[in-house]
Parts: C-alpha cells; sequence; structure tokens
C-alpha cells in the first residue's frame, strides 16, 4: 500500500507530505473560489453535494479508518446539526458561519454526551449502539412539537443565493479535509490506528483510548453536524424522517467502502464516485440502487482497500510508484 | 502517483457525467417531475405518475403546444425521490440546472411537495401541484410560482360533522380525537375538529396524539372505550389506520360512527381489512361519478391499462398538469414568467371540478364523503353526490 495515500506517517517523509498535502488544499480552495464566477448552477448544485458529502466522509473515514469506530448514527449529528442551524436562523438572525460554528459546537457536545455510554460497546456493539441514537433523536424529535413533531422546521427567509452556499460548504470542506490531514500527517495517525488495531495493547503502551476514540467521535461528530446544518440551510425546509433518516448514514459508509476504508483519497474518490453515478443513472432509478449495490458487493469482495486501494495496485500506477 | 490517480478519476468523473446528461431535442418542451415511486409513499407515486403520463400523452397526440407559432411535444422528466425530501430536493435541482425544464409539477404530502417548491420558487420556475393540503401549503410561505389545487382542511374536517348532521345519525355525542402529529394531523385533530365538535354540539371526551409512525394504539383505543365515545375521528395515514381498525376489532370497540381521513383513502387500506372496513368513513375530493368532464373515463382508463382500482390521485395529478399544460399553451412561450402568468389566470373546470387560484396560489377542491361498503368506495354525502346509502351504525 503507497504511503504517500495510507494515512501513515513516516518520520522524515511525513512533515513534507504533509505540508504539499496542505498547499494542494489551499490550492485547490483558491481554484474552486472561483467556480461560481464562471459554472452554471448544475455543476454548483454538483459541487454542493460533492461538498457535503465529502465533509461527511473525511469523519466517517478518521472515525471508522482510523480509529475503528464503525458509526451507523451519522444522520444523529447531521439531522442535530440541521435543526441547529434552522433554530440560530430562525429565532435569533444568526449569521449561517456562526450558525454553522454552533452546529458544530452541539454535534461535539453531544458526541461527548454519549460516548460514555457508547464506548462501553465495542466492534458491532459500538456500530448498533450508534444506529439506536439515531432512531432516539429522530423520535424525539417527531414528538417534541417545539421541534414542529413530524411536521419539522421550515426557514423563514430565503438561504443565501447558490453561489454563496457553494463557497461557505467549499470552505467547510476545505476545513474538513485540512483537519483530517493534521490528523493523519501527524503522530495523531499512528496513536488512532494502535487503538484501532489492538485497543488493549495500546492501553499498555501508556495511549488512552477512550481519550483517543473520544477525540476521533467529537471531530467526526462535529463535522456531520456543520453538514448537515448548511445542507437544512439549502433546503429551506426540514422534518425529521429526512434529516435524521438512515439514508445518510448508509450513503456515507458506502462511500468510504467504494472510495477506500483508511485511505487519504477514500472520502473524495468516493463522494465523487456516489455523485457522478448518481447522475449517471438518475433517470434509471431501480438500475442506480441495483449497480450500487453490486458496486458495494463487488468492491468489498475483490477490492476491500476500494477504488483507491484497487487504482495503486494498477501496474501503470505501480511502476510510477516505484 | 497522486496525479496519475487524479487525473484517471476526474477522467472517469467527466465520461459519467458526460454520458449521463439526457439527451432532449432541442424543440421540445421539456416539464420535470420528483415522485416518490418508491419507499413508504410509493403507492402515492405511481398513481400521479399515470396522471402525469397521461395528460402529457394527450397533449402530444394532439400535435403538442404551439410556441411561438410551431407545434412542440411535450416531454416528462420523472424522478424517483424515494420518498426523502432531500431527494426531491435534489431531483428538483437537477431536473431545473440540469434538464432546463420549464415548468415542474409536484410530488405528494406536504413535506416531499414543500421540500421540491421551494427549489423551483427560488429557481422562478412554476409548479403546479396537487397532494399537498391548501392549509398546510400556505403555512410554508407566501408563494409566488408554485401552485396548489388540493383539498381545503377546514372543509375536510367538517365533512363528518355535516354529513352526521344531514344523514340524521343518532349518537350519544361523545367524541375520541386520535391523530398524528404530521402537518395536517396537527391542524385537523388538534384544532379543527375539537373547535367543529363545539359547534355542533358534541363532547370531547378524549383528544390523543401519536407519532406518525406509531403502531401501539391499545390504550389511546381503551380509553375512548371507557368513556364511552360513540364518534370517532382519526387523522392518520394507511399503515396506522389499519393498525387502529385491527386492534379496535381485537380491542370488541364499536363505535357508532369511525371516520379516518387520510389512511381510509386508499383502496389498499380495503383491501388490508377487508370486512372490516365496512362501514368506515373518509373525505374524498374525488370520485369518477362526480360530474366533471373526464371523471369517469380517467378512472375506467386507469383501471383498464393498469388493472388496478383507481385512487383520487390520479385526478388532481392529471388535472394539475392539464393545468400547466394549458397554462404553456395560453403562454405561447416557454418563457417562466409567461407560463407563470398563464397558470394565474386559471379558470377552467377540470376533472377534479372547477379550478381557480386565488391569491394565495391555492384552489380548493370540492369534499364528499365516502364510506367503504364491500370493498368500494360510496359517496353517502352530500345528497346531491351520493351514490349509495349510509351503512349506520358502524357494522
Amino acid at each position: 500500500m503507497s504511503d504517500a495515500i495510507v494515512s501513515s506517517p513516516r518520520v522524515g517523509s511525513a512533515s513534507t507530505g504533509g505540508l504539499v498535502e496542505v498547499a494542494v488544499l489551499v490550492g485547490a480552495l483558491g481554484v474552486l473560489w472561483f467556480v461560481p464566477d464562471f459554472a452554471g448552477d448544475y455543476w454548483l448544485q454538483l459541487g454542493f453535494r460533492t461538498c457535503v458529502y465529502l465533509v461527511l466522509a473525511q469523519g466517517w473515514n478518521l472515525m471508522a479508518g482510523s480509529a475503528g469506530l464503525v458509526s451507523l448514527g451519522t444522520s444523529s449529528f447531521i439531522g442535530l446539526g440541521a435543526y441547529a442551524a434552522l433554530g440560530l436562523l430562525n429565532r435569533v438572525g444568526a449569521p449561517l458561519p456562526l450558525a454553522l460554528l454552533i452546529c458544530a459546537t452541539a454535534g461535539g457536545v453531544l458526541a461527548a454526551l454519549v460516548s460514555p455510554a457508547l464506548f462501553r460497546l465495542r466492534g458491532l456493539y459500538f456500530t448498533v449502539g450508534t444506529l439506536a441514537l439515531a432512531e432516539l433523536l429522530r423520535l424525539l424529535m417527531v414528538n417534541v412539537s417545539a421541534f414542529g413533531g413530524a411536521t419539522g422546521i421550515i426557514l423563514q427567509e430565503d438561504p443565501p443565493a447558490l453561489p454563496v452556499l457553494f463557497r461557505y460548504v467549499l470552505v467547510l470542506a476545505f476545513l474538513a479535509s485540512l483537519t483530517i490531514t493534521l490528523c493523519t500527517r501527524t503522530r495523531v495517525s499512528v496513536i488512532l490506528r494502535a487503538v484501532r488495531d489492538d485497543e488493549d495493547a495500546a492501553a499498555q503502551m501508556g495511549i488512552r483510548p477512550y481519550r483517543v476514540k473520544l477525540g476521533a467521535f467529537v471531530l467526526a461528530s462535529a463535522l456531520a453536524a456543520m453538514a448537515g446544518g448548511i445542507q437544512a440551510a439549502k433546503l429551506g425546509a426540514i422534518e425529521p424522517y429526512g434529516m435524521f433518516g438512515l439514508q445518510w448514514s448508509i450513503d456515507v459508509l458506502s462511500m468510504v467502502i467504494i472510495g477506500g476504508v483508511g485511505l487519504r483519497l477514500g472520502p473524495l474518490v468516493g463522494a465523487l464516485f456516489v455523485v457522478a453515478l448518481g447522475e449517471a443513472l438518475a433517470d434509471y432509478p431501480e438500475a442506480h440502487t441495483a449497480i450500487a449495490g453490486v458496486i458495494l458487493i463487488v468492491l468489498i469482495r475483490f477490492a476491500p482497500q476500494g477504488i483507491v486501494g484497487l487504482a495503486v495496485k494498477l501496474p501503470l500506477i505501480g511502476r510510477v510508484q516505484a | 502517483m497522486k496525479h496519475h490517480i487524479g487525473k484517471s478519476l476526474a477522467a472517469a468523473a467527466a465520461a459519467t457525467l458526460a454520458l449521463s446528461i439526457g439527451v432532449a431535442f432541442a424543440d421540445d418542451i421539456v416539464i420535470g417531475a420528483s415522485l416518490p415511486l418508491s419507499g413508504p409513499l410509493a403507492g402515492f407515486g405511481s398513481f400521479q405518475q399515470w396522471g402525469y403520463k397521461r395528460a402529457v400523452d394527450q397533449v402530444n397526440r394532439a400535435g403538442g403546444i404551439a410556441i411561438n407559432g410551431a407545434k412542440q411535444q411535450v416531454k416528462l422528466i420523472i424522478r424517483d425521490d424515494k420518498t426523502d425530501p432531500n431527494a426531491t430536493a435534489s431531483n428538483t435541482e437537477t431536473l431545473i440546472s440540469r434538464d432546463r425544464v420549464v415548468a415542474m409539477l409536484g410530488s405528494c404530502t406536504p413535506a416531499l411537495v414543500h421540500a421540491g417548491a421551494l427549489v423551483s420558487e427560488r429557481a422562478k420556475k412554476p409548479m403546479v401541484t396537487g397532494c399537498d393540503p391548501l392549509e398546510a401549503f400556505k403555512s410554508v410561505r407566501k408563494w409566488n410560482y408554485v401552485w396548489d389545487l388540493f383539498f381545503h382542511e377546514p372543509e375536510l374536517a367538517a365533512v363528518p360533522f355535516k354529513a352526521m348532521a344531514d344523514l340524521g345519525v343518532k349518537t350519544n355525542k361523545k367524541l375520541a380525537i386520535w391523530h398524528d402529529n404530521g402537518p395536517d394531523g396537527q391542524v385537523i385533530g388538534g384544532k379543527i375538529w375539537p373547535a367543529l365538535a363545539k359547534e355542533f354540539g358534541y363532547e370531547v371526551v378524549q383528544n390523543s396524539e401519536f407519532p406518525i409512525d406509531n403502531s401501539q394504539f391499545t390504550s389511546v383505543i381503551a380509553e375512548a372505550k371507557s368513556r364511552g365515545a360513540e364518534v370517532v375521528l382519526v387523522d392518520a395515514i394507511t399503515p396506522q389506520a389499519i393498525a387502529i381498525r385491527k386492534q379496535m376489532a381485537s380491542a370488541g370497540y364499536m363505535p357508532k360512527v369511525l371516520n379516518i381521513e387520510k389512511g381510509a383513502e386508499p383502496v389498499q387500506f380495503a383491501e388490508a381489512l377487508g370486512k372490516l372496513s365496512d362501514g368506515i368513513l373518509v373525505g374524498g375530493y374525488w370520485d369518477p361519478a362526480f360530474p366533471y368532464p373526464g371523471a369517469a373515463d380517467l378512472a375506467k382508463a386507469f383501471e383498464s391499462e393498469t388493472k388496478l382500482t383507481s385512487s383520487q390521485h390520479i385526478a388532481d395529478s392529471y388535472a394539475a398538469a392539464q393545468v400547466l399544460l394549458d397554462a404553456i399553451t395560453a403562454a405561447g412561450s416557454t418563457d417562466s414568467e409567461k407560463i407563470n402568468a398563464a397558470i394565474a389566470k386559471t379558470d377552467k373546470s377540470y376533472v377534479v371540478g372547477p379550478v381557480k387560484f386565488d391569491e394565495n396560489h391555492t384552489a380548493k377542491l370540492p369534499i364528499v364523503s365516502l364510506q367503504w361498503q364491500s370493498g368500494k368506495a360510496v359517496i353517502i354525502w352530500p345528497k346531491s353526490a351520493k351514490t349509495g346509502d349510509v351503512l349506520f351504525p358502524l357494522p
């Protein structure tokens, strides 16, 4: 596996690689910032969707790929962020960037609050626990009329124009990618993987697994909440079934598996692939579901490292790497 | 190496997207719709799809619509929103920005309709929809480009009271209200029914709200039974409506009048319950027996084409599409502003009755009271429209 792609920093090359990665991210942000000046609405819509997925996938990849926390509770934090954002925009008239910052805080706080219970569970039990959290929050929103019940909440003012929203989500995607780069290009990456590979052994080495897992969980949850917040601002109307739906969690998981779990480029490739496939098969919904399912099965069976993992093994790329 | 991977991926993504761009003839008039063709509301979506397609097919068979003097065919693009408002919004965005639709047709239920309607409104693309109760529609915002033809909740809510009064049914006037906490459930069950009960001299002995997807109603039923309610009004979606009726039978609770709004409307409700559906009342906004142009033919066409029993939703979707197509014809243009202005001027009798939009962009459909009798929905009120006698008390 390529060290350039896998999140495995090596002393010496790590700092250089990290700096290159940061430079690439800054360059990409600089170029993409001007996309609204020449791209049409369709491309901005696709860009927005890809960036939202990228933010979610980056967080999930850190959590599952690096820290071994396979969560099906992403929708909990997306929904929380969505409700927090529209609540702040409607009731306080908060500017969107501030609302998103508060969404991130809310997501992180919720993750910290539930972690004592969830971290008692390991492996599949943790996954089921996160699924239960999403369902619990959905039911809470459905039943509490202060949150709009099943009707949900409607944004009172029109959201910002699409080019503005695109730039917001672009910055979110940049920040998410930068944060994950900092995590995966530093000693943090080694610590995360130590906990993922053997929690008890890591503890014997002086690592505190609870704190490490908490950090990854809080960070991923904050990112998911911000993604939920900006998605809600764009939709203008939210309700519990759509924002706390399991589909979000499944989509994120699929993206990372398709891209490559634990691989640095996995979330980006997965997000691009899922958006492109969705658009290509938009007129054939049955085929879309079937093809996406087949791709997942084939990848899990024959290329567990996803598209990126597969690409690294290609002879041409292998030679270039060599 | 990253460079090579990135280039390969970019090329693959570009090729995929290039292939995905739909091919529409330049002189087609493109309209779009995002419908729940899968997921919990797939039943509604299939009826709507049929109604929309029929209206478009009829126009195309007649030669299309004249735009600037030249006849053009209408292309209808329908996307599945999987009963997910996020997908409805995303489909609507794609239809507008990629497929360049000149106007949209709506989805079904407030959550889905509003998700798409907000996108249309912001993009200034006209949308005509049914399947969204008018008060719920009006509560979202002041609409400029979205138009809704459907029933008005206060009128629908008043139907059981008016029907009971006109038909002279004798009960102890003790009323139990059970409603979900969805948009129309909260309005009808939480506000309108209690107010109407007072007006018509009923005593509300119970008013219970439950989550839309609740499945256990035994305690609610036991409470109504213990309080001696002889009239039960329910607002719930179909799975819950079926569960309620079955659990009432299990509990041995037999009120004299049982009216279930929303959930008792589709034929699947009667099919799932069999004899237990007999006597259940539900408000209706359309029936093939209605004296409007094409009503009987529409149901016959649906049943002969699909071999399924027709639903009210074929009518409002068919009418919504006709309203939009008529507006494009009247505008003689694919310009959104001109089409929108033409929709505003709609004043014509369609298969659902007369359609004329008010200042809130809503058009009320007339309401009747239907009763399930041996698997068929019979109009029992008003007398002018009735197709059968009321079955009373609930068998």
